[in-house]
């Protein structure tokens, strides 16, 4: 035994690498007193618990996750923003006018400076442009650019877009990633290390951050709003799991959490410490086909599931009967989403006798679902609905990568469970879903195109006028359901725990709290 | 050399890359945006020449970058590793101060009522899982009784050495209860073997008191074995150390590396197994060269 | 002879016929268990044990019992199977290690003991999570563990062996290798390699526990006990029945195969008085 350690012993291999961790240790230990946080004068200090993976990048260029985006909207202004009612308001562009369909003109706010002091101009926003469009800088965002022609600053304070055909959606971009400016000075000096030490001109700066932890943002003093931020310091504590961000409510540690469990809603809602807010976001569990693929290719075999299955039931079970049941992919109350349509009814009897008209003959079908604890319960139930029905599912849970190589690539499977987290225009959430070549459509990269889809997505995203697009897309809900393209099984609620004397939360659609707002009683 | 190439191939030869795990993030990349990324990434070129370019860069240093955060693979490996090393010597610290007296208390009476009990509660230790352990204790300690925190890390920087002891409280116990086990197994089959022999006998002929012989024999010749036994354990405590960051959601080496698998991040995932196995090698080594310091019997040839 | 040592250890018997048992329920669970494991009752979600459900139901209203029973046959499986598997390969590499010596021995080793530097779990995991989470892979991860070991525990022992009088005395008279590891060897080490894959079984329900815990190991609807913790978890305040008898199960699985390894071990060892 010993002989064989001696082997070791003697390969000077060994001996570098651990000399090496030795030395690695060592200097880990030194170098964290850095870490150390300064105390604030005003001390208006918010803890929220996030539940969301840790490996992270807030550079909003170049994340890649719908979750960074709570820190994002802090770091980061906007030129366009949202307002509770889904209408576009002013942020960093003051204004913005269409001298022709195909032409945006941007007009720039004066006197905004991005956190490392260097000025928020006309030529800033054309370098965050052209670095979204650069193919070199492999932007996240870059296909919402797909259409631009160019880009161009006329003067200090104004920038013209051209764009190669109309586009309704494309001002939403500039609520989104596309619209977070980020500081060229910051980007030139930090390289890749800018996603650690992300430089914007938002309301709150960075200060620190430990992955796997916790992030803390502190007040930027030179905001352009006076009246934000209204609290100086945010720190986001970062969980991998509802549970423990469940138990960081119950001891006290944390004043906001967006997602309580449905298991916990009762507590909270008792709680005297705490509200309990439920409002719809456009996040939705949508199950999805491949529609090229026998047994869903066949319309009477997808009413049959969209009859089969009781999503009142899954709400319930899985999510405490906290959010809507699904009709539209954007849920109720959102301006494309007809108000008087109701949800496919829960029919087993018509589920059946629909089955009996399609192809289908028994076989087992495959049924991919996002690996997260509530997607897979839900699966689960779907199983047990359809297979009351007579229709054989078998669960496959599959993290994102393997779904892109195995079930959207229309290789294998059937259908998918899956959570969409939503976006603000419709255009773009139906065209990723069900459009032509969009990205969610299977088989990628084409996906199953439907000449009445196409048109209706065609007429909803050419004009800028509200009731027009309304009226394309109430009639897009309509065919879609009943083809029954796909099956919004429900709509998620915020499910927010607030602290008592916690001010300023806005329940916005999008579903992402806007920080700035916070402040405390 | 070895260890090298196993932890290259482990994440290599797998299905579901990388530039598909920042698609399926970000649900909007064209193709041909996914094609760049795959050649930016070097995914094009044979395993080969990324293993030799891997290892070459692994000489100096340089592990690569996360594919997905682009930190560099050492910087987030060092940020984790003060709580993995944190979590790992107070779990040994804490099977030794536990182990050890109740190693001696059992092997000084074999065959006692309080030597069955220990074995009893022994095989018990050895037997659990350390995650269902870890749930027991978070709810009996932290939920029921409300003495400790149930989760989390704070550094002693930040808000003191006490409270980083609060909340690491629970996670040594349940890191170091197999161990405690296996220490009290050495010690009290050292202690039984040595209580029978001369010079203890003499020792006590001689009129010492026994908890002075016991102190001064039976400690030294027991502590050999407990210094292999830890030393070899280490691969185990790192085992056992990314379920119990896991479940008390500390941010760690364990977590990191999860959710690099999980998000297929080979760099961040080859950096954490290689360190891994480096850390097993170097405490096995460490532990050698104790031995042969503590135990004059023991040449290297 | 030795099933009498056998029955005088005391455990041995015991552990032994509770890990039969285990088995038993396992094997026979669909005879056994009064509801399908799959089943969701929706209007009994996390009922505390009754007579109809005798340990409880979990979140989607499943009855606990049966999934003990069905899961049980699982995590037996994975732990069985690899052990099995870990030992076909490890005992060969093992046995030609030692009886080689020399550089091949060296090599073989290097290797052996590169693999055993990677944490176990950390290894399982990566491996079954990375290649995609399956009954198979579960298995050819933890397989994959274990053969390192069982390779060095088998040339520890050959070594051993080795150098007994009777295998000198076939060497002397030009016995060939083969005939030296099949007739002299191999059923010497045979009841040491048989305690130390008994002891491996438990360590494997262990293995494979957490890995499902950690969410790369059987996926659901399926059970396991690790994956029947990992759904309770959430629920130890409310329903704290859900996480503790898998708990207990896994447990009791490998107290049993660790006592009965023990035990075993007593029986093949002449120095032990029984």
């Amino acid at each position: 035994m010993t002989g064989q350690r001696t082997g070791w012993l003697r390969s000077g291999w060994s001996v570098l690498t651990c000399g090496a961790v030795a030395a690695a240790m060592f200097m880990t230990v030194t170098l964290s007193p850095l870490a150390a946080q300064p105390a604030t004068t005003r001390p208006v200090h918010i803890r929220i618990a996030a539940v969301e993976p840790n490996i992270r990048n807030y550079d909003p260029h170049k994340g890649f996750s719908g979750l960074e985006h709570r820190v994002l909207y802090a770091v980061f202004d906007q030129l366009v923003r949202f307002d509770v009612a889904g209408n576009f308001v002013p942020g960093l562009a003051e204004g913005w006018e269409w001298p022709d369909a195909r032409t945006l003109i941007l007009t720039l706010r004066q006197g905004v400076k991005f956190h490392d002091g260097t000025p928020f101009n006309a030529e800033a926003v054309v370098f965050n442009f052209r670095r979204i469009m650069n193919p070199a800088e492999q932007s996240i965002v870059r296909g919402e650019w797909a259409g631009v022609e160019s880009v161009e600053a006329i003067g200090e304070h104004r920038v013209r877009i051209a764009l190669r055909e109309p586009s309704a959606a494309f001002l939403a971009a500039l609520t989104d990633r596309s619209g977070m400016m980020v500081s060229p000075t910051a980007v030139r000096q930090l390289g890749e290390e800018f996603g650690h030490r992300p430089v914007g001109a938002g309301p709150f700066m960075l200060q620190s951050w430990v992955p796997g932890s916790h992030a803390t943002l502190v007040r930027n003093p030179d905001f352009w709003e006076k009246d934000f931020p209204r609290a100086d310091r945010i720190t986001i504590s970062q969980f991998r799991a509802d549970e423990p961000a469940v138990r960081g409510l119950k001891s006290g540690s944390v004043d906001f959490m967006q997602g309580v469990p449905g298991k916990d809603v009762e507590w909270v809602r008792a709680s005297r410490n705490f509200d309990f807010i439920d409002r719809p976001t456009v996040s939705a569990l949508v199950l999805s086909f491949n529609l090229m693929k026998a047994p869903a290719d066949d319309v009477h075999f997808r009413r049959a599931i969209q009859a089969a299955i009781d999503r009142r039931a899954i709400l319930n079970v899985v999510y405490g009967g906290i959010g809507q049941t699904g009709y539209s992919l954007l849920p109720k109350g959102f301006w494309s989403v007809d108000p008087v349509m109701l949800a496919p009814a829960y029919d087993p009897a018509r589920a059946r006798q629909l089955l009996s008209q399609s192809k289908y003959r028994g076989e087992k079908i495959g049924l991919v679902a996002s690996p997260d604890d509530r997607i897979v319960k839900s699966a689960q139930m779907v199983q047990q609905f359809l297979g009351d029905v007579g229709i054989q599912a078998e669960i496959t849970p599959l993290p994102g990568p393997e779904q892109l190589a195995r079930f959207f690539s229309g290789r294998e499977f059937n259908a998918r469970i899956g959570g969409w987290s939503g976006r603000p225009d419709p255009h773009i959430n139906y065209f990723a879903v069900i459009g032509c070549g969009g990205s969610f459509n299977v088989p990628r990269p084409r996906g199953y195109c439907d000449p009445k889809i196409e048109e209706l997505l065609q007429q909803g995203s050419t004009t800028r006028d509200r009731t027009l697009r309304q009226k394309a897309y109430y009639a897009l809900d309509l065919y879609l359901n009943d083809q029954a393209m796909f099956v919004t099984l429900l709509h998620e609620s915020w499910a927010v725990a607030a602290r008592k004397n916690l001010v300023g939360f806005q329940p916005y659609l999008f579903g992402k709290p806007i920080y700035k707002e916070f402040g405390l009683k | 050399m070895l260890v090298t190439l196993a932890a290259f191939m482990l994440v290599t030869l797998l299905p579901g890359d990388a530039v598909s795990a920042l698609f399926a993030a970000a649900e909007g990349l064209d193709q041909n945006v996914e094609e760049s990324l795959r050649l930016q990434f070097g995914l094009d070129r044979p395993l080969a020449v990324r293993y030799a370019q891997w290892v070459g860069r692994l000489a100096v240093g340089d592990l690569g970058r996360s594919l997905l955060s682009r930190q560099p693979v050492l910087e987030s490996i060092l940020a984790r590793m003060p709580v993995t090393l944190i979590l790992t010597a107070g779990a040994i610290l804490l099977s030794i101060v536990i182990g050890i007296p109740l190693g001696l208390l059992a092997g000084m009476r074999p065959n006692s009522r309080a030597d069955r009990l220990l074995s009893a509660v022994a095989a018990l230790g050895v037997a659990t899982p350390n995650f269902w352990l870890g749930i027991l204790l978070v709810f009996v300690f932290a939920q029921s009784l409300g003495w400790l925190p149930s989760f989390g890390y704070r550094s002693p920087v930040e808000g003191g050495f006490w409270l980083m002891v609060q909340h690491m409280l629970l996670p040594w116990l349940t890191l170091s209860a197999a161990r405690i086990v296996e220490v009290v197994r050495q010690v009290r089959s050292g202690t039984v073997e040595i209580m029978t022999q001369d010079f203890i006998r003499t020792a006590r002929a001689k009129g010492l008191s026994e908890r002075l012989v016991i102190w001064r024999h039976a400690l030294k010749n027991v502590l050999v074995p407990v210094i292999t036994v830890t030393g070899l354990a280490v691969g185990h405590l790192l085992s056992g150390a990314v379920v119990v960051e896991v479940i008390f959601l500390l941010p760690g080496m364990g977590t990191l590396v999860v959710e690099a698998v999980l998000l297929r991040d080979f760099p961040i995932t080859q950096g954490v197994v290689l360190m891994g196995a480096v850390a097993t090698i170097g405490a096995s080594l460490i532990a050698d060269a104790l031995y042969g310091l503590l135990d004059p019997r023991v040449h290297y040839d | 002879m030795l099933w009498r040592r056998f029955f005088r250890t005391r455990t041995g018997p015991i552990f032994g016929g509770l890990l039969v048992l285990i088995i038993a329920g396992a094997v026979l669970a669909p005879q056994l268990a009064s509801h399908s494991p799959v089943r969701q009752y929706l209007d009994h979600t996390l009922s505390p044990p009754s007579a109809r459900f005798p340990l409880g139901t979990d979140d989607l209203g499943r009855d606990l019992l049966s999934r003990l029973l069905y899961g049980g046959r699982i995590t037996l499986l994975a732990a069985f199977v690899s052990v099995g598997v870990a030992t076909a390969v490890g005992l060969p590499v093992g046995m030609v290690s030692g009886v080689a010596g020399g550089r091949a021995d060296v090599w073989i080793m290097h290797a052996v003991n590169a693999l055993l530097s990677f944490p176990s779990v950390l290894l399982a995991f990566a491996i079954s999570a990375l290649i995609g989470p399956s009954l198979t892979v579960v298995v050819l991860a933890i397989s994959i563990v274990f053969a390192p070991r069982m390779a060095r525990f088998a040339r520890g022992q050959t070594l051993v062996v080795r150098e007994a009088p009777f295998v000198e005395a076939a060497r002397a008279v030009g016995a060939s290798q083969q005939r030296l590891i099949f007739r002299h060897i191999l059923p010497n080490i045979t009841a040491p390699m048989l305690v130390e894959a008994s002891l491996g079984v438990g360590y494997a329900a262990l293995i494979e526990a957490s890995i499902s815990f950690l969410g790369a190991g059987i996926q659901p609807p399926r059970s396991s006990w690790g994956l029947m913790i990992k759904e309770g978890f959430g629920y130890m305040d409310s329903a704290p029945w859900v996480a503790i008898a898998p708990g207990a199960a896994i447990l009791l699985l490998t107290l049993c195969a660790n006592l009965l390894g023990d035990a075993v071990r007593d029986v093949f060892d002449p120095r032990v008085r029984l």
